[in-house]
């Protein structure tokens, strides 16, 4: 009887290959999970940041379309009310970490991590260039000598932290004092 | 049991080794992938905010552009301007008729300044409402009231529109939705304080219609003559009846005349009606004497009409002799376009010298060749078509009177003096009528027949308009503005001392330099004619509140 003879690896060999493998992959899952980590850390800051920048964004091209400082006169703190030329109202609210845009009735999310602790506010500074307080709905007079709008935001994702303080001037504030008989 | 196993194993050499490699390669290579495809969208999304803004800004240096070249020249932007800017590209036209959404513009003077803007595939928008007008044309009624009056509207007037009156204003009637603004901060309602800044009183270019008026020559003949020609007589003086065949003889042996009555009776100043048919032009006036002259020598008379000398001729007489009374013309030259000094319509005084010391006269005439012709600067029921003039200009120095015409533009009407346009007269859109004086339109005339076929009217020293309908810009720039009984749609421009409104319609806007008084009438706020493309003097301003993104 002819004996058989085996070739290629043996079970040791076999053994020892699957070993080393297991040692790489652990090692290369370690460093994905560990650059992985990294990613989505970057990636949250990268999305907090855009969120912010698109917030912020946003509502500075809604403020140059305020067509007059007088329909500023629901406005407060915590809600940003805008008419724009064509007449289309424009409704930024902040609710608690959401920052909600309303237009024409249809009501979206703009931002969704606003701090929760910090006071997050809109801001609206005078020709005088004093800060005009707004816990309650501004007055039509006072609405009326609005001159700029101070945005006052913090965003907070994970341990990311956005502190957004930024001055936004109407442009069509430039073209002057828009009146009742300019329709 | 293990066998099969091993030997499958040991059959394919490498097989476990080079999957398990592959796999761990592929693993890695999807999650790289991802990574990767993350990695540029986040950085897609970041360069899209950046272009955003980018795109947005050059939307506004757009505007930018438009708005320079039309202050510049509100024409200008008849046709887009194209740019390009930080790699980006911008376009800004003009719109006369149509906003942003295609829907018509709210008033025919208004225009949309359109931007839009591409960079990096990313565009943006944007618009400006402009006005052809200064902001004050914005209200109904604007007064700067420089003299300090107070402004009273009873409620005989009614005001729909916005008005602005600088000044205090004790009463006014207002149509509902319609504020009346003053300028004192302590003004009670209905009255409103405006809130600063003002508005203020427009300037207006005055060189625009002074350029045109200094350059008046010339005068405007009417193409229908008027009058007949022929020639017509008037006997002004006859002291003795026609006849002067006696002699008389005063004692002095060198002076005897030939008279009819004595040798008295000289005079040598009498006054006659004119007496020329209605129209005609005199040409040629003869004084023709009848009488004697004082015996023996050569004498001159020279008669004049209206102080201007006809001509002096020399009258003989014979000496000692009693003629018969001798007939002695005296002809003026040929005047083709009107003998200077004569009075149409009114008495003229007739003189006449002679060198001798008394002369018998038997009757003076004054005959007058005239002729068929127009009066220059006077136009009668005639059809004035302004293209069949130069420049489509119709000129006259001095005043101008049309009664009864039709007058079709474009072109102008210039006159140095007044003009008066009157008689039912119908004036087409865009004549242009200046005069360096007043202008005054009554009659039932008709000027203009809409805010897009509109005339323009500047008097220097004022501007009158009574019993007539009117479109188009009005502009007093003197001493008066008087509107009574009229219906005038557009834009009224007023820098007189003394402005007044009774019994009118005026659909558009007013604007006065000084106060001005209001009886019973109506200002509604309306369109104004557009003056794309024209020039009147006035800069066009943007609405403000009129900015839009989109």
């Amino acid at each position: 009887m002819k004996k058989t003879i085996y070739s290629g690896f043996s079970f040791v060999e076999v053994v020892i290959s699957i070993a080393i493998a297991s040692v790489i992959s652990a090692l290369s899952i370690s460093m994905l999970l560990q650059g992985s980590d990294i990613f989505m850390d970057a990636k949250n800051d990268s999305r907090l940041l855009n969120e912010s920048r698109a917030a912020v964004w946003r509502i500075s091209r809604e403020l140059h379309n305020l067509s007059s400082n007088h329909f500023l006169a629901l406005s407060n703190d915590n809600r940003l009310y805008i008419k724009d030329a064509n007449s289309n109202q424009i409704d930024f609210k902040i609710a608690g970490k959401m920052l909600k845009v309303n237009r024409s009735g249809k009501e979206n999310p703009l931002a969704e991590f606003l701090h929760g602790t910090f006071k997050n506010k809109f801001k609206y500074v005078s020709t005088n260039n004093d800060t005009i307080n707004g816990s309650a709905n501004l007055s039509s007079v006072v609405a009326s000598e609005v001159n700029l709008l101070k945005i006052d935001f913090k965003f907070l994702k994970d341990d990311a932290i956005i502190d957004i303080e930024t001055h936004v001037y109407p442009y069509n504030f430039r073209f002057g004092r828009k009146m009742s008989y300019h329709d | 049991m293990i066998n099969p196993i091993l030997n499958r194993l040991k059959n394919n050499s490498g097989m476990a080794l080079t999957a398990s490699t592959m796999f761990i390669f592929i693993v890695l290579s999807i999650m790289a992938f991802y990574l990767a495809r993350f990695a540029i969208l986040d950085s897609a999304s970041a360069a899209n905010y950046i272009q955003n803004i980018r795109a947005r800004n050059l939307v506004q240096t757009g505007l930018q552009v438009g708005l320079l070249k039309i202050e510049n020249s509100y024409s200008s932007l008849g046709s887009a301007i194209s740019g390009k800017l930080n790699k980006g590209s911008y376009n800004v036209l003009v719109d006369n008729n149509k906003d942003e959404k295609n829907s018509n513009l709210k008033y025919n003077h208004y225009s949309l300044l359109k931007s839009s803007s591409e960079i990096g595939g990313i565009s943006r928008s944007a618009r400006l409402i402009v006005s052809s007008y200064p902001n004050a044309f914005n209200l109904a009624l604007f007064s700067k009231n420089q003299g300090n009056g107070t402004f009273s509207s009873n409620s005989s007037n009614s005001i729909s529109g916005d008005l602005f009156f600088n000044g205090a204003i004790s009463s006014v009637s207002m149509a509902s939705n319609s504020v009346a603004y003053s300028s004192v901060e302590s003004s009670s309602s209905p009255i409103v304080f405006h809130g600063f800044p003002l508005p203020s009183l427009p300037t207006l270019d005055h060189s625009t219609y002074t350029t045109l008026l200094n350059s008046v020559t010339g005068q405007f003949n009417s193409s229908n003559s008027s009058g007949q020609s022929g020639t017509s007589s008037r006997t002004v003086w006859n002291p003795n009846g026609g006849h002067c065949n006696v002699c008389k003889d005063d004692g002095d042996s060198n002076n005897r005349y030939a008279c009819t009555n004595g040798y008295g009776g000289w005079s040598n100043s009498h006054s006659f009606n004119d007496f020329v048919p209605s129209g005609s032009t005199v040409n040629k006036i003869t004084i023709r004497f009848k009488g004697a002259t004082p015996c023996g020598g050569t004498w001159n008379i020279a008669p004049s009409v209206n102080g201007q000398v006809i001509n002096s001729e020399s009258w003989y007489g014979s000496r000692c002799s009693c003629n018969s009374c001798a007939v002695k013309d005296v002809v003026s030259a040929n005047h083709t376009n009107g003998f200077p000094s004569y009075k149409y319509g009114a008495s003229n005084s007739l003189t006449f010298s002679h060198s001798g010391a008394r002369t018998c006269i038997g009757y003076v005439q004054v005959i007058i060749a005239h002729s068929a012709s127009s009066t220059p600067g006077v136009g009668e029921n005639e059809t004035i078509n302004l293209s069949n003039y130069s420049n489509k200009t119709l000129m006259h120095d001095g005043d101008l009177t049309l009664t009864g015409c039709n007058i079709t533009g474009p072109g102008y009407v210039l006159a140095s003096g007044n003009i008066i346009i009157s008689g039912n007269t119908s004036i087409g859109g865009g004549v242009k009528i200046f005069s360096k004086k007043s202008i005054e339109i009554n009659g039932s005339s008709t000027i203009g027949s809409s805010l897009t076929s509109y005339c323009t009217l500047y008097g220097t020293l004022g501007l009158n308009i009574k019993g007539s309908k009117a479109f188009g810009l009005f502009i007093s720039s003197g001493s008066l503005l008087s509107l009574t009984n009229s219906t005038i749609s557009g834009a009224v421009f007023s820098e007189a001392s003394e402005n007044t409104l009774s019994n009118i319609t005026l659909n558009g806007s007013i604007v006065t330099k000084n106060n001005l008084s209001l009886t019973s009438s109506s200002i509604i706020k309306n369109s104004l004619p557009d003056l794309f493309g024209v020039n009147t003097g006035f800069k066009p301003s943007i609405i403000p509140g009129s900015y839009l993104e989109f």
